[in-house]
């Protein structure tokens, strides 16, 4: 779809980039997570307000469709998606980008003191002898248990290419187990005596031109046919990330030697979780080292190349090379009225007023440490806004909340008991010029009715729009879109809004997911339409996600829908939505962030959400995979996701966590992912 | 039938069950049904369901193996006759006979002492509690309690204004921002301790919706406890009076809720190590789930009382308190892992050459601590000291290859045993052409070195080689001697085998009924998952709380990790921990890529493990250390 924005008819005439949308909110710390039984825990126990299973075309089942094959211009799985736009070929080597100026490294063994970059080990070691061969340096003789090992580690799991060229020679003095290996291992030295590397994935070219892919001293893959003596051999190792056929996480490499076609197939050679993480350029993204070693002087080593890629890897999260700056309430210029912490975000991504960059996040905040457990804290929404992530603090223009009251968590008793404003969701609406012109608001409130009953800690859920200058008020009163827990959807309490666009079509409407909360069961996660004036559709609900549904580590309720929805066009064509969420395990111990998607090869005007699939390798991240969360007592309690909006590419991410410490800090930490936009 | 005599007359002792004829007179078949329901196909998997059938093992042939007890081969606790139980049935993920319970959760099986290991209600009461039984609050205590009527009691208060105690409550003082209360006794390992909590709690009188008076009972995390103290509870019973509940907070989260009124029963918070919390009122169970276990936290009772009214001028409260702590057996729960140093002689110097591994442990006569390891090419010797993570090397070279043909090639993976008077040392061989053996040597003095070496155990037709020795005595009938080696097949594969002595404790048979071959097969075209998906070996037995453990080495791609089995009876084989990983490589240190070739030796509740760590270059000796219950009972 276009990235043009109208107005409605009605009330407010939205359209909606293609960009994303936000969620956020947190799994309350004093919200009581309902424990259910074990039928409770039966997805099959939880109402369906809605068609959510309905076929959405995803492949295998109609006739004519197969499994997707990547690369042919053919949506073969019938699902809307073709090619690296399909999440079965997430992962491909076709289907990542080459990280721009991120070559690693470049060796052409002309270093007059090769140490200062590789580590030649066991001590006393030699470095491998050079030999001249025309213009070209290589190296020509390698000593036995002795390697060199590249100092830095060289980071995996978002992919790697490394070029090396091998000479197999005819003539030379060794006589036995000849060969040269370019390993990445775990090892960062070889102790006094010597030895091998581990042989984390080893490529090994020796005296008779066999190329071959070892790991832990077992061959597992060799080229069918051997490569000449004295010819050089140029040999294309890429590394990709993907999921055995049980989802474990895992890297391939394929080994390419000058042609289109592989001279060794993809084979899977290292769990994810087995990389380095702690070490050097591994902290971020994690690896292993790359080392050389051999045996003689029969194969020759010239030039050696790895280039980092960007390939998807919903398993691996990256820090921002800039724009990271963490936020918190001071930084967000809203500490007046919301020291005792921020959370629940919602990111948005626009431009804004000529500007190219517009960063908006909104939060929920209060005077009292939002984390204790013993009161009914009120909550109230800030809003700040950035041109540059990193010039801190950002743009506050009023000093109070947008929402609620201030301060929102007075304890005195003469605020209102519904005075709570929590938990915003926002979506960005811009001119036909990509400018953000306003912001859609959701967020939750108490429900009045129940609280007029004395029931505490009923929400529903309200809507409306503001002005895009981050000093618009929200006020309860002027909501245009409520959706009532019980009365609308079979929920006993609604929170944690969510807006994505319903279609391609500029003025349709508008799907609101949101955590529902039930009685007896787990939380999970459902939607229900709005039409395009905001106006809820009665029996649009449809259970997005169910915790029944899930493994262990989302069977204790799944909160805080963030999502992006892409469609092919205005009309009806295709649509993915990816959804990221937090989930709490089944024995109530780790929350962590996980994700689904859902896709359908059409969008009808008031169609159905397609049925949502968890990715195989849930969950994504833990809060001790957190920058900064190794050692320390961290909790997630929220998510935010936009696309961004000068990058299409690359998701952005605000993760709220709780910090524990002798002070307790509330921060919102960015992340980013780079996902292939389907259109 | 190949088993020795010896081991003939315990089994004759256990002649009930799978091992006899059913009522019907018809013999019971290996997996099939066997006086209880298990379906029809379904076979004890090991972890991942490696294992399907073993028609092997030969019809009507399934004894009830070797006990590691003779009076009933479980833990010391309440347990069922031996017919009552049918192991294959209690390790196999499947609630056979649908009562409910899985595995060692059923009646059934909970008799086994195998399922006593990583258990958190198998427990035994722990010589000096970290906790205090019983925090009694007087009528009358005034200003600070822990220095009037609680003084004495290991107990310190935190918070401003302090904690009051008035009329039998607790009431923590605090502000909008910080909580206040009392920290209890010392850290408590929740990872190995199973704690019962049991308090009341008294609600505020006047309290609207926004006040923020509560008051609780949690274990934290933090450490630290002052004037600003934030307390965030890892798991713990806590009252809000606007709310006027009471909740179960779990990692940062309310999970469960409870009107609170005042007059009723106590409340009662369980702990068990394996993760299960439970909360019980007036002996009534209210609700069970599970809490993030920790090898140290601190019991708090904590609130906030900010805005007391003339009406009730002291909040919400916490009554007197009783605790109970137990110690259970959790095999992951190391507390412990240091690096081992052995000094040379006369200089004492280090002896530090990245090549030092497979360490095995035995406690002599006099209560010494022997260690062989090897170092490279040889074995050594040392003796440890009177810091437990220091041994002083015992003469120089201790063993090597050399002499004959059989044992020419190498020794390695030493298995060292105290017979009485002096050490066995069981061994691999390895001979000129690489074919390895088991052998066996002894020595009076390790100073002097090992001597009298011959083989043992060697390959027979089909099989490439043995190695990897581990070696137990069996208590009650010491003539018999139980031998678990690595095979390493023909086809490519490897299993472990368990072998048992003759009379003479020297000859060696396999043992008919052994499962371990299937459990512990890698190498073959079937892929598998878990941290020994590739490669297992380096087994280490011994018996504990009346069951056999099991800890082996298991390798997935590079990294080797630490797992556990336990057995009642040599046959059957529980994957202890779930199946995953008892130990690995930390990510710290020298062991931090791997730890491998585990030993273990148990003195009193105390479990050491020593282990070779690794950091990918260099093999260093390690030890670790947890507390386990000694007669465990549930």
């Amino acid at each position: 779809m276009g990235d043009a924005v109208t107005r409605g008819s009605s009330l407010v005439a939205l359209l909606c980039l293609s960009m994303g949308c936000s969620i956020l909110n947190k799994p309350d710390e004093d919200h009581v997570i309902e424990e259910a039984t074990d039928a409770g825990l039966d997805s099959s126990t939880m109402s369906d307000g809605g068609d959510s299973g309905t076929d959405s075309g995803d492949g295998g089942t109609d006739a004519g469709c197969t499994v997707e094959i990547c690369g042919n211009d053919v949506d073969d799985d019938c699902d809307g998606l073709e090619d690296c736009s399909d999440f079965d070929c997430a992962g491909l080597s076709q289907c990542c980008r080459e990280a721009a100026g991120e070559t690693v490294l470049t060796e052409e063994w002309t270093a007059a003191d090769p140490s200062i970059r590789w580590n030649i080990t066991p001590p006393g070691a030699a470095f491998p002898m050079v030999s001249v061969v025309g213009s070209e340096r290589r190296l020509s003789r390698f000593t036995p248990d002795e390697a060199i090992i590249l100092r830095t580690c060289t980071p995996l799991a978002l992919g790697l290419d490394v070029d090396i060229r091998f000479v197999p020679r005819a003539s030379g003095s060794c006589s036995e187990d000849c060969h040269a290996q370019l390993y990445l291992t775990l090892t960062q030295y070889l102790a006094p005596g010597g030895g091998r590397p581990l042989e984390d994935l080893g490529l090994r070219m020796d005296d008779e031109g066999v190329l071959s892919l070892r790991r832990a001293g077992v061959e597992l893959a060799r080229a069918p046919t051997a490569f000449p003596a004295d010819t050089p051999v140029d040999v294309t190792l890429q590394i990709r990330p993907g999921l055995a056929e049980d989802g474990t996480p895992m890297l391939f490499a394929t080994a390419y030697a000058g042609g289109a076609a592989p001279v060794i197939a993809e084979t899977a050679f290292k769990n994810q979780d087995d990389l380095e993480t702690v070490l050097s350029a591994c902290d971020e993204v994690p690896g292993l080292f790359l080392a050389l070693a051999g045996n003689g002087d029969k194969v020759q080593v010239g030039r050696l190349e790895a280039r980092l890629q960007e390939c998807v890897n919903p398993n691996q999260f990256s820090v921002p090379d800039d724009e990271d700056s963490v936020l918190d309430a001071e930084s967000l210029s809203i500490d007046g009225w919301a020291g005792g912490g921020v959370g629940a975000p919602s990111l948005l991504s626009t431009t804004y007023a000529g500007s190219d960059t517009r960063w908006d996040v909104l939060v929920d905040g209060t005077n009292i440490d939002r984390g204790t457990m013993f009161g009914l804290v009120g909550m109230a929404i800030g809003h700040a806004t950035s041109t540059d992530w990193d010039t801190l603090p950002w743009t506050e223009s009023s000093g109070t909340p947008k929402g609620g009251d201030d301060p929102p968590g007075c304890t005195d008793g003469t605020c209102d008991d519904n005075r709570s404003l929590r938990e915003p969701g926002a979506y960005p609406v811009t001119n036909a010029g990509g400018e953000l012109t306003a912001v859609i608001v959701a967020y939750a409130h108490e429900h009045e009715e129940a609280v007029s009953m004395g029931s505490r800690d009923v929400y529903e859920l309200r809507a409306q729009m503001v002005g895009a200058a981050a000093t618009s008020p929200i006020v309860p009163g002027a909501a245009i879109a409520t959706v009532t827990p019980v009365d609308d959807v079979p929920c006993a309490s609604l929170r944690d809004p969510a807006l994505v666009p319903d279609s391609g079509s500029p003025t349709h409407g508008w799907w609101l997911f949101f955590t529902c909360e039930q009685t007896g069961a787990r939380d999970s996660i459902g939607a229900v339409r709005l039409n395009s004036g905001l106006g809820f559709v009665s029996d649009s609900y449809t259970q997005v996600l169910a915790p029944g549904e899930l493994g262990e580590w989302g069977q204790g309720g799944v909160r805080d829908p963030a999502v992006v929805a892409e469609y092919e066009d205005a009309g009806t064509g295709g649509a993915v939505y990816r959804l990221w969420f937090l989930a709490r395990n089944r024995v109530g111990s780790a929350v962590t962030v996980a994700m689904a998607q859902a896709q359908a090869s059409e969008t009808p005007a008031d169609g159905p959400l397609p049925a949502f699939e968890p990715y195989p390798s849930n969950p994504l991240l833990g809060s001790r995979d957190m920058p900064g969360c190794a050692t320390a007592e961290c909790y997630l309690t929220g998510i935010a996701v936009t696309r961004r909006a000068q990058e299409r590419n690359t998701l952005r991410f605000l993760v709220a966590r709780h910090v524990n410490g002798s002070a307790p800090r509330y921060e919102l930490v960015p992340l980013e992912q780079f996902w292939r936009s389907p259109w | 039938m190949n088993r020795a005599p010896a081991v003939v007359s315990v089994l004759l002792w256990l002649a009930a069950g799978c091992g006899g004829l059913e009522a019907d007179g018809t013999a019971c078949i290996d997996d099939g049904p066997c006086g209880r329901d298990i379906d029809a196909g379904t076979v004890p998997p090991f972890e991942d369901g490696a294992v399907s059938t073993d028609a092997g093992a030969g019809a009507g042939d399934i004894g009830r193996g070797i006990p590691a007890s003779p009076e009933d081969g479980a833990f010391a606790g309440e347990s069922p006759t031996r017919d009552d139980y049918d192991p294959a049935s209690c390790y196999d993920g499947i609630d056979n006979d649908a009562t409910g319970g899985l595995d060692c959760a059923d009646p059934g099986c909970t008799g086994l002492g195998a399922c006593c290991v990583g258990s958190g209600d198998c427990c035994a009461a722990v010589a000096g509690p970290p906790l205090p039984s019983l925090v009694t609050l007087p009528a009358s205590c005034p200003g600070d309690p822990t220095a009037s009527c609680l003084a004495g009691l290991d107990v310190t208060a935190f918070g401003d204004p302090g904690p009051r105690v008035v009329d039998g409550v607790l009431y923590p003082g605090g502000d909008a921002s910080y909580d206040s209360g009392l920290v209890i006794g010392a850290p408590v390992d929740l990872s190995a301790m199973r704690v019962s909590l049991q308090t009341s709690f008294h609600a505020p009188t006047d309290c609207g919706a926004t006040c923020l008076e509560g008051a609780g009972i949690a274990f934290t995390e933090q450490e630290t406890f002052g004037d600003s103290t934030f307390v965030r509870p890892l798991v713990g019973l806590l009252t809000s009076g606007s709310r006027r509940d009471v909740r179960l907070v779990v990692a940062d989260a309310a999970v469960a809720s409870w009107p609170l009124a005042d007059g009723e029963g106590p409340f009662e918070l369980v702990l068990s190590p394996d993760g299960t919390v439970e909360v019980l009122r007036d002996g009534a169970s209210l609700h069970s789930t599970s809490f993030p276990t920790t090898a140290s936290a601190r019991l708090v009772v904590y609130g906030r009382n900010r805005n007391p009214s003339a009406a009730d001028p002291n909040g919400s409260g916490v009554g007197t308190l009783t605790t109970n702590v137990e110690l259970c057996d959790m095999p992951a729960a190391w507390r412990v892992r240091e690096q081992l140093f052995v000094a040379q002689p006369p200089t004492m110097a280090e002896l530090d050459t990245g090549r030092m591994r497979a360490p095995s442990v035995a406690e002599d006569g006099a209560g010494r601590l022997t260690l062989v390891f090897e170092d490279g090419a040889v074995m050594r010797a040392a003796r440890r000291g009177s810091e437990p993570h220091r041994f002083t090397m015992l003469g120089d070279v201790a063993f090597e290859p050399g002499g004959e043909p059989w044992i020419e090639g190498g020794v390695s993976d030493p298995e060292l045993l105290w017979d009485g008077s002096g050490f066995e040392l069981f061994f691999t061989a390895t001979d000129v052409d690489g074919k390895t053996s088991i052998g066996r040597a002894s020595a009076a003095d390790p100073a002097a070195g090992f001597t009298g070496a011959a083989p043992l155990l060697t390959p027979e037709e089909g099989v490439d080689g043995y190695s990897m020795p581990t070696v137990i005595r069996l208590w009650y009938e010491p003539t018999t001697w139980i031998l678990i080696v690595r095979a390493d097949l023909a086809d490519g594969t490897h299993e472990l085998r368990t072998f048992v002595s003759g009379d003479d404790g020297a000859s060696f048979e396999r043992f008919e009924e052994d499962r371990l071959p299937s459990l512990t097969s890698r190498g073959g075209p079937e892929s598998r998952g878990g941290f020994d998906a590739d490669e297992i070996a380096a087994p280490s037995i011994l018996v504990h709380n009346g069951a056999y453990h099991l800890y082996y080495a298991g390798r997935r791609g590079t990294r080797w990790r630490i797992g556990m089995l336990a057995s009642d009876e040599l046959v059957y084989w529980r994957a202890v921990n779930g199946g995953a990983a008892i130990m690995e490589g930390d990510g710290n240190g020298l062991d931090r890529l791997g730890v491998s070739d585990p030993d273990v030796v148990v003195q009193g509740i105390t479990v050491e493990l020593f282990y070779t760590g690794t950091d990918g270059a260099r093999d260093t000796l390690f030890r670790g250390v947890r507390s386990a219950a000694e007669e465990a009972s549930r």
